[in-house]
């Protein structure tokens, strides 16, 4: 085995950002179009937020950070996703070379938080030789993610065959984030593991979390371009997905791949039958706005008010969800539905407008919408995003605060969504806890400003939403259904005085 | 090589792959002090472990924060149960 030049020791940093225009060009040169890279509103819907970065593009730019003599004899390459890297977000590449190893690594670190880890060998990696059947199909390139049913599982044994080669701009974005020393057959590569996580298996709800490239040959004919991917492993608690595959690159080297992946589960839509009455009930003479109303708990509780007769606002930011006509049928001419980004002042005036317009009184706000929490580590550098969350949260209940408290009634509830990591802080959630806190002395102050206000407090369990549809939040996650039938009901039959409630998850 | 013996390489040979080499991880370290052994990276191990040991871990251990040395104890009972 060849011994990588050593140079120095001694680490080195380097920055990074990758912006849209990236994600997009990478995108067409590699044919992983997947959504959750390059379209904001599909980003929204998943515990992400944001547009994420390609993991092979972080490759390419981890590898970058590396010197030209040693990326010429890299034949190896292991890497490590534990943290999405979001569009125009700040990443450190640290490089270091490990003698005993006798390989070098390049940590990307974000957020405070190790996020991926680029291992460049010079040799074959073991256990990475294994040959699924060589591929024979030349089915053409997706242009679609592929997207499953919720039923379809893959199934161990499960084998995908199918033609794939880069566009030549790949090649010019190795070379733009310096990698282009790299083996031309490792950069094809990195593009193809993208190309299958995104656009095969899984397809539109896959997540790459690592892979292991290994170039184990090279013929100077013409290869076929193509590929054959089995899956090893499959874990249906977490949708982890283990698959073996071989790729023939178009300039004739084999590269051999282990790629590990997950899948999001589909989350089945709310059941708005379990809290829509069949036949609706009178009307109550009253208003409410759910801020956040079109996605998990606030679309529960906004099914739950509309049950309740009331003529109800909801409030979302992207997409109505389950709020379509289809699911709420005969009550479909007391919902309202607003879009309108409530951090923004501007965008809460037609809501205010329409309330006052249609002259019922309002009886309650519930403030159900929140940023999706990504993993963070408190350093002095991540201080800055944490803050920014923070206020970005405080935004989300502050706005729609200030727009209407002053028209509601008397006897009027605000329900603000607190979480029961409060009381329990999970270790990478910072933001979200100092996020909650601040909302929650939102609430006692709002007791302060309106002294005849029921202002309740709700630290909800883990509930089963997109903003938890990931391997390890799910499992354990309660539907919102129940808890936010059972909630409407008690703000209903005046079960709070009035003054400050704080619920704990478990008398939920 | 003892079978004690060959339990700990392969323990760490796991821990190795998927958190990464030079890190000397001790029976009391895990999430809240090892760079990189975070939500995902955990699923990950689990799966790892229960690949390489040919075992079956409990739901709970996917989302538990333990150290190295509570996941060798619960790599060990559930090879003597099987």
């Amino acid at each position: 085995m060849n011994s990588l030049p050593l140079h120095s020791a001694a680490s080195q940093t380097h920055q990074l950002r990758f912006s849209e225009d990236d994600l997009l060009a990478f995108a067409d040169a590699s044919g992983d179009w997947n959504p959750l890279h390059i379209d904001a509103d599909f980003a929204r819907g998943t515990p992400f937020g944001r547009c994420v970065v390609h993991g092979s593009l972080l490759t390419l730019g981890a590898l970058g950070c590396l010197p030209n003599d040693v990326l010429t004899e890299v034949r190896g390459l292991e890497l490590t996703f534990g943290g999405a890297v979001l569009v125009g977000e700040p990443v450190t590449a640290e490089t270091r070379y490990s003698d005993k190893a006798n390989a070098w690594e390049v940590r990307l670190s974000g957020r405070g938080k190790l996020l991926t880890r680029v291992v460049a060998r010079p040799g074959v990696l073991p256990g990475v030789d294994s040959r699924p059947s060589d591929p024979i199909s030349r089915r053409p390139m997706r242009v679609e993610p592929f997207a499953p049913e919720l039923a379809d599982e893959p199934a161990v044994g499960d084998q995908v065959e199918g033609a794939y080669g880069s566009k030549p701009a790949f090649a010019e974005i190795a070379r733009h984030r310096n990698a282009g020393a790299l083996d031309p057959a490792l950069v094809e590569a990195l593009g193809w593991a993208s190309y299958i996580v995104g656009m095969e298996v899984p397809g539109l709800h896959g997540v790459f979390a690592a892979a292991k490239l290994s170039l184990l040959e090279r013929d100077p004919k013409d290869g076929a371009g193509g590929y054959s991917l089995r899956a090893r492993e499959h874990d249906p608690r977490t949708e982890r997905l283990v698959a073996d595959g071989r790729l023939e690159t178009r300039s004739g080297a084999t590269v051999a791949a282990v790629i590990e992946c997950f899948r999001r589960r589909q989350l089945p839509e709310l059941d708005a039958a379990a809290l829509l009455p069949a036949t609706p009930r009178p009307a109550s003479g009253r208003s409410v706005v759910v801020i956040g109303g079109s996605r998990g708990f606030g679309a529960a509780a906004t099914l739950a008010l509309l049950g309740g007769g009331h003529e109800t606002h909801a409030v979302y930011s992207t997409t109505a969800g389950v709020l379509g006509a289809a699911n709420v049928g005969a009550h479909e001419e007391r919902l309202i539905l607003h879009r309108a980004d409530a951090q923004d002042p501007g965008q809460l005036t037609p809501l205010r407008e329409a309330i006052v317009e249609r002259g019922l009184p309002l009886r309650g706000i519930v403030l159900a919408a929140a940023l999706p929490p990504l993993a963070m580590g408190l350093t002095a550098e991540s201080a800055l995003p944490l803050s920014e969350y923070v206020a970005a949260s405080i935004r989300l209940v502050a706005v729609p605060l200030g727009a209407l408290m002053p028209l509601l009634d008397d006897q009027g509830f605000i329900l603000f969504c607190s979480s029961s990591a409060v009381t329990a802080p999970p270790r990478d959630w910072p933001h979200y806890v100092a996020a909650k806190g601040a909302l929650e002395y939102l609430a006692s102050w709002a007791v302060a400003a309106a002294p005849g206000v029921r202002s309740v407090v709700v630290r909800l369990p883990k509930l089963a939403t997109a903003m938890t549809n990931s391997p390890s939040m799910r499992i354990g996650a309660t539907a919102p259904e129940a808890i936010a039938g059972r909630l409407i009901a008690r703000l209903e039959g005046d079960d709070f005085p009035s003054g400050l409630t704080i619920l704990e998850a478990e008398e939920l | 090589m003892s079978v004690a013996q060959d339990f700990d390489r392969i323990f760490d040979e796991v821990l190795e792959d998927i958190l990464g080499w030079d890190l000397a991880i001790g029976d009391d370290d895990g999430s809240g002090t090892v760079e990189g052994w975070d939500s995902l990276s955990h699923v990950r191990l689990i799966h790892a472990l229960e690949t390489r040991f040919a075992i079956r871990l409990p739901d709970a251990a996917l989302l538990d924060e333990p150290t190295a040395g509570s996941l060798k104890r619960l790599v060990r009972e559930q090879l003597a149960a099987s």
